[in-house]
């Protein structure tokens, strides 16, 4: 048997694999789902830039422009993105010269964390 | 795809995930693999020439908060064990300049880790930088400043500039190793402190030069360790005039 056909083989089982830990990784954060959102929500609660941040991230703008629109300091965001970054709730989508941007992780996708924000200001 | 290239590939690969350096990793590791390769085959694969590769990937670099330096070495050491690849030793004396480049584009802030610059700190630094680049065999003699190459039959004297006097206290004291050391070639590095030029770099009209020394070639490198800042050079340049 060619070789790419073995190696197109065994990519398509680890493809199978990968999703299938994704599903299984899924399902374990929604089962703990209150312990993790207690734990996210404490860590907004006592940081009102974190909030703001959080919901400026579009995936579009970098960094500067994050600082911009807040109306902060770089220094403040790069902290609060370094937090996020930690908890897992955004990922870096592209780096260029003008900064990084950022976008949401699939945590936002799973808990709605946008929405519990919203709740909680109001 | 040959075996070594998906060999050196999959050693790209394991090195960025181990250290967190996840964006942009998987396009990087086949393209930036595919050229180290490359430069594997022909025998040039060196801290060097990874370094030099890497300015190709600026975002991978940006986006994982890279440093280059720590990348090469580390990515070279990787590679040197696991293809048993003894890469080529560059040349000293260009070893010593590239050095030179480095700690006046970003290794000069460690000497700032001390409230007044070390000179254990030049010597360490320089030690750091070229032992990965193959000079591996630095003795010290005694407790002083100087490193001691006996494959290269040199020794490399390190100093803080402090004024002219003690510049040439250091040209005697390395003329006195050589001689013990039965050399005829070695290198005065002197990590200048100073903003302005001192008054040797003036003389010389130059912070890289030669000079013969009771029959001695000292290669003399000055090491600036406190850039002016690109905002300010405008002003500084100013104030010399």
């Amino acid at each position: 048997m060619p070789e790419s056909d073995v190696l197109s083989a065994a990519i398509g089982h680890i493809k199978y694999k990968v999703d299938s830990m994704d599903r299984t990784l899924e399902h374990l954060l929604l089962v703990n789902r209150n312990q993790i959102m207690t734990e996210v929500l404490d860590r907004f609660n006592s940081d009102p830039f974190l909030v703001k941040i959080y919901k400026t991230i579009d995936g579009i703008k970098t960094q500067k422009e994050i600082a911009a629109n807040i109306g902060v300091s770089e220094a403040t965001v790069s902290k609060r993105l370094r937090i996020l970054l930690d908890l897992d709730l955004i990922e870096i989508v592209s780096s260029t010269p003008e900064g990084k941007v950022y976008q949401y992780t699939k945590m936002e996708r799973l808990f709605k964390i946008s929405r519990e924000l919203d709740k909680l200001e109001k | 795809m040959s075996e070594t290239r998906k060999f050196i590939i999959s050693i790209i690969q394991d090195y960025c995930n181990k250290r967190g350096y996840v964006f942009e990793s998987e396009a990087f590791a086949l393209s930036f693999g595919s050229q180290c390769a490359n430069l594997l085959s022909d025998n040039k694969l060196t801290v060097d020439t990874i370094k030099n590769l890497l300015k190709s990937y600026p975002s991978f670099c940006s986006g994982n908060d890279l440093s280059s330096e720590k990348f090469s070495v580390g990515l070279m050491d990787d590679i040197s064990s696991k293809l048993h690849y003894v890469p080529l030793k560059p040349e000293l004396y260009d070893t010593i300049v590239k050095f030179k480049e480095a700690v006046e584009g970003t290794l000069y802030a460690a000497f700032r880790v001390t409230e007044a610059p070390q000179e254990e700190t030049g010597r360490t630094l320089l030690q750091a930088y070229m032992r990965p680049r193959g000079f591996r065999e630095a003795q010290m003699s005694g407790g002083n400043s100087d490193l001691v190459y006996p494959t290269e039959k040199t020794i490399i004297e390190t100093k803080i500039w402090r004024d002219r006097e003690r510049y040439l206290d250091g040209i005697t004291e390395l003329c006195g190793y050589l001689d013990a050391q039965g050399y005829n070639e070695g290198y005065y590095v002197l990590f200048d402190n100073t903003q302005a030029p001192n008054i040797v770099i003036k003389e010389k009209g130059a912070k890289t030069y030669d000079l013969n020394c009771d029959g001695h070639t000292i290669h003399c490198f000055f090491v600036n360790i406190n850039p002016t800042p690109p905002s300010k050079r405008r002003q500084s340049a100013k104030k010399r005039l």
